[in-house]
């Protein structure tokens, strides 16, 4: 048993060390002349157009469905011009970014394992590597940029989604006008609610993108290791989004207050 | 696999409505917290600020007009509250301009109320100039004041339904009321404490006033004063039912008399 | 490393080595992954322009020799040179510069799947040759994939390609930079015999034409007896046989001899 746990914790520090190790790789490789534009902006439409239909949807309903779940608990406190201000606090520093960096863990972190790890399979990431070609450069460094800028931009637009979500709900019951309402959205936001809450995305893209190359990149050769990959990228970037929301709120409130 | 143009573009339109909203969203909080329009600073003393912070939006005519941009204690029983406001706003704000604290509602955010001033000169202010502070209403003190003229009035209430129901009862005459020494005491009691009562009552009105008014605005108390009003109206509308009624019956009575 | 001199010398005095430079140069060669010992004791040497076949059984270590090569796996033990150079010494920097001389055909072809034949082609001319002039590379591209007859096939996606169409793509791909060295994993594995014939004489021809130097790891003994000028039999982590494609054929060894049953 105990033993057990030690090995567990072993195999825990050894994985931190290669992902350590890992990052080290990307950021030599980050400097490299010979930055793959190309193919960065081929991986900013994967990632970040195509995600849109996905982050959009998910953003508006969210933004409706809390409006409506909020509306007869300020109803109740007589505070029902608050609900603005609630959904754009809420929103903005919270549920935007978090929902839209664990929608992008699973469809993103998911989706670049997967495909590195197939390519380590098919040894093509072998060969690349053999033909004197960086795959490094070509492959995680261009992902992890892509991810790092897209997911902000993803979750900024999914804000304004979700704030739209949030008119339409509560234009169901009563009627504000649209300029009324974005601007009561953003009367109640100041700096200290946009910027950790966007800073905090860029971090979650980095570790979306970073997760996902290094599960797929470190795979093992087995046709398995390619679910395993993808499997793990997603449960691993998870749990990084939230430990890394976590931290954020703790340090920008020191940092704010 | 090669980027075709379609993606490109479609790719960099992506980014560019992603960067705009980040853009927007930055000039519109800035705008709001007047970091991207000229400014210009007055400063207040205060012996309290009552939990004001930095950032907290500066009132002029009920318009935001600037924020808060420094506290800082001077010595133990000054601090120093540092606004920053919007240029445009000058030539409304003359030199014997007050700022005080208040607050959005009893929950709200803090600000600072500027009055207009204008009363001894007529000369605007200046970039770093002092104004007088006014120093801010505590709500605490505001509650404890509501609580002992509600004691007051409960007393008085009681005495005077006291009364009202022997009156009701029909317990004598008013000779008798006046002969009466217990009931003259009681009135005489009741007189007293309803005297010192609307004494309290006129000594904080005038504050109340405005305080309850701000009151009347935020939500939690909300409640209390439509019930309030409620009340009140349901009263209304009973004694005018009651009024009704009676005079129906009168009406009924005399031709009957007749 | 220890009984290196001595052997040297030994082998070159028995097979007169000094025919012409040697680009392989392996002694005492050990690997073992966990307690498997895959490698045990792998001495030989390639000269210039010569092309020579590996046989060995299925798992025996053969991709693992050539891996080692090219610094893909580093042995555990051993001295490795290739073009003179010890290759577990090399910085980042030279280990690059001497892939760059070294074609390395993978066993599954190895083709970028996202990226169609002629980008799989430009792929190292690109980024390894640095070549930016347009017509250069196309030209290129079209003239090696015309020598393994996909000329047609030119802009399919790899998936859209058969398995023997792949195969010749990624050939295809390794000599697009004309490599001095070309080390081929199984070239023929899995394909018909024509085809197999083919790449064959297509290995063959490569030869003539650029004067590479080959080794050529295969289970096909009709490919080993087109393209060998001298074979190397792997088993149990040693070679246990050398000599042309005839000696080994007639050799005594039951195990060598079972290879051309
Ligand atoms: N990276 C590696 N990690 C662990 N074990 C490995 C690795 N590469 C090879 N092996 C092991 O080494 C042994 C030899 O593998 P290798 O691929 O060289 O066989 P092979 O001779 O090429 O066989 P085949 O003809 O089937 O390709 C196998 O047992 C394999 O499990
Ligand atoms: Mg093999």
């Amino acid at each position: 048993m105990a033993d057990e746990v030690l090995k567990g914790w072993r195999g825990w520090f050894a994985e931190s060390g290669e992902q350590l190790s890992f990052f080290k790789v990307f950021f030599r490789n980050l400097f490299r002349s010979g930055f793959e534009w190309s193919e960065f902006v081929r991986q900013c439409y994967e990632i970040g157009y195509k995600s849109f239909t996905l982050v959009g949807t998910t953003a508006f309903i969210m933004g409706l469905v809390l409006a409506l779940q909020l509306r007869p608990t300020l109803i109740g406190f007589g505070a029902e011009s608050m609900l603005p201000k609630s959904l754009a606090v809420s929103i903005v520093k919270e549920i935007g970014p978090v929902i839209t960096a664990i929608i992008c863990a699973g469809k993103i972190a998911s989706g670049i394992g997967a495909e590195l790890g197939s390519m380590k399979v098919t040894e093509q990431i072998d060969a690349m590597e053999v033909s004197g070609a960086n795959p490094v450069q070509y492959l995680v460094v261009t992902r992890i940029l892509a991810t790092t800028a897209m997911v902000p931009l993803l979750t900024l637009l999914g804000d304004v989604l979700g704030l739209l979500g949030g008119f339409v709900a509560i234009n169901v019951n009563g009627n504000v006008s649209l300029f009324l309402y974005f601007n009561k959205c953003i009367s109640s936001l100041g700096f200290s609610d946009l910027l950790p809450a966007f800073i905090k995305t860029i971090f979650f893209g980095f570790v979306i993108g970073f997760i996902g190359c290094y599960k797929g990149y470190n795979s093992n050769k087995g046709t398995e290791s390619v679910g395993l990959a993808a499997n793990s990228a997603v449960v691993a970037a998870s749990l990084w989004i939230f430990v890394i929301d976590a931290i954020v709120v703790q340090v920008s409130n020191i940092i704010i207050y | 696999m090669k980027t075709t143009s379609g993606q490109k573009i479609r790719t960099g339109v992506f980014a560019m409505a992603g960067l705009a909203v980040l853009v927007l969203a930055i000039f519109f909080i800035g705008n709001k917290k007047g970091l991207f329009s000229d400014t210009f600073h007055v400063h207040g003393l205060f012996k309290d600020v009552n939990g004001l912070q930095v950032g907290n939006n500066a009132r002029f005519a009920g318009i935001n007009v600037g924020v808060v941009e420094n506290i800082a204690i001077v010595n133990d029983t000054t601090v120093k509250v540092v606004l920053s406001l919007n240029e445009n706003v000058r030539k409304f704000i003359k030199k014997d301009a007050k700022i005080a604290i208040g607050s959005d509602g009893l929950m709200g955010d803090k600000l600072v109320i500027i009055s207009p001033g204008g009363a001894t000169t007529s000369e605007e202010v200046k970039n770093g100039d002092q104004l007088v502070g006014v120093n801010p209403f505590d709500v605490d003190k505001m509650i404890k004041k509501i609580t002992g003229i509600a004691d007051d009035a409960g007393t008085l209430i009681s005495g005077l339904s006291q009364i009202v129901d022997k009156v009701n009862h029909g317990k004598g005459s008013i000779g008798r009321l006046l002969n009466n020494d217990k009931m003259a005491r009681d009135i005489e009691g009741t007189m007293s404490q309803a005297k010192s009562t609307i004494a309290n009552v006129h000594a904080t009105t005038t504050t109340l006033n405005t305080d309850l008014k701000a009151a009347q605005d935020n939500f939690l108390l909300k409640g209390f004063f439509n019930k309030k009003k409620k009340k009140a109206m349901k009263a209304k509308q009973d004694s005018i039912k009651k009024l009704q009624k009676d005079s129906a019956a009168r009406a009924q009575q005399s031709p009957a008399k007749q | 490393m220890r009984h290196t001199e001595s052997e040297k010398t030994v082998k070159k005095n028995v097979r007169s080595a000094g025919r012409g430079e040697e680009v392989i140069y392996v002694r005492g060669l050990k690997k073992s992954f966990g307690k498997k010992d895959v490698l045990k004791n792998i001495n030989f040497e390639v000269n210039k322009g010569e092309n020579v076949v590996v046989l060995g059984k299925s798992g025996s270590g053969k991709s693992v020799i050539i891996q080692c090569l090219v610094g893909m796996i580093s042995p555990d033990e051993g001295e490795l040179r290739v073009f003179g150079e010890e290759v577990s010494a090399l910085t980042e920097k030279q280990l690059k510069k001497l892939r760059i001389r070294i074609g390395f055909l993978f066993q599954s072809g190895a083709l970028y799947d996202s990226m169609t034949v002629r980008e799989n082609m430009q792929f190292p001319l690109i980024r390894i040759l640095k070549m930016n002039d347009q017509n250069e590379i196309d030209k290129r591209v079209e003239e090696v994939l015309k020598s393994v007859g996909l000329l047609d096939s030119i802009d399919k996606m790899p998936s859209d390609l058969s398995g023997g169409m792949r195969k010749r793509a990624g050939l295809a791909r390794t000599l697009v930079v004309n490599p001095e060295l070309m080390l081929y994993d199984e070239p023929t594995t899995g394909l018909d015999p024509i085809t197999s014939r083919e790449i064959s004489n297509l290995v063959l021809e490569i030869q003539k034409k650029y004067k590479t130097t080959s080794i050529i790891i295969t289970h096909d003994m009709e490919c080993a007896a087109i393209t060998a000028d001298r074979v190397l039999v792997l088993n149990d982590g040693e070679f246990i046989a050398e000599g042309s494609f005839e000696e080994v054929k007639s050799s005594k060894d039951e195990f060598v001899s079972s290879f051309f049953k």
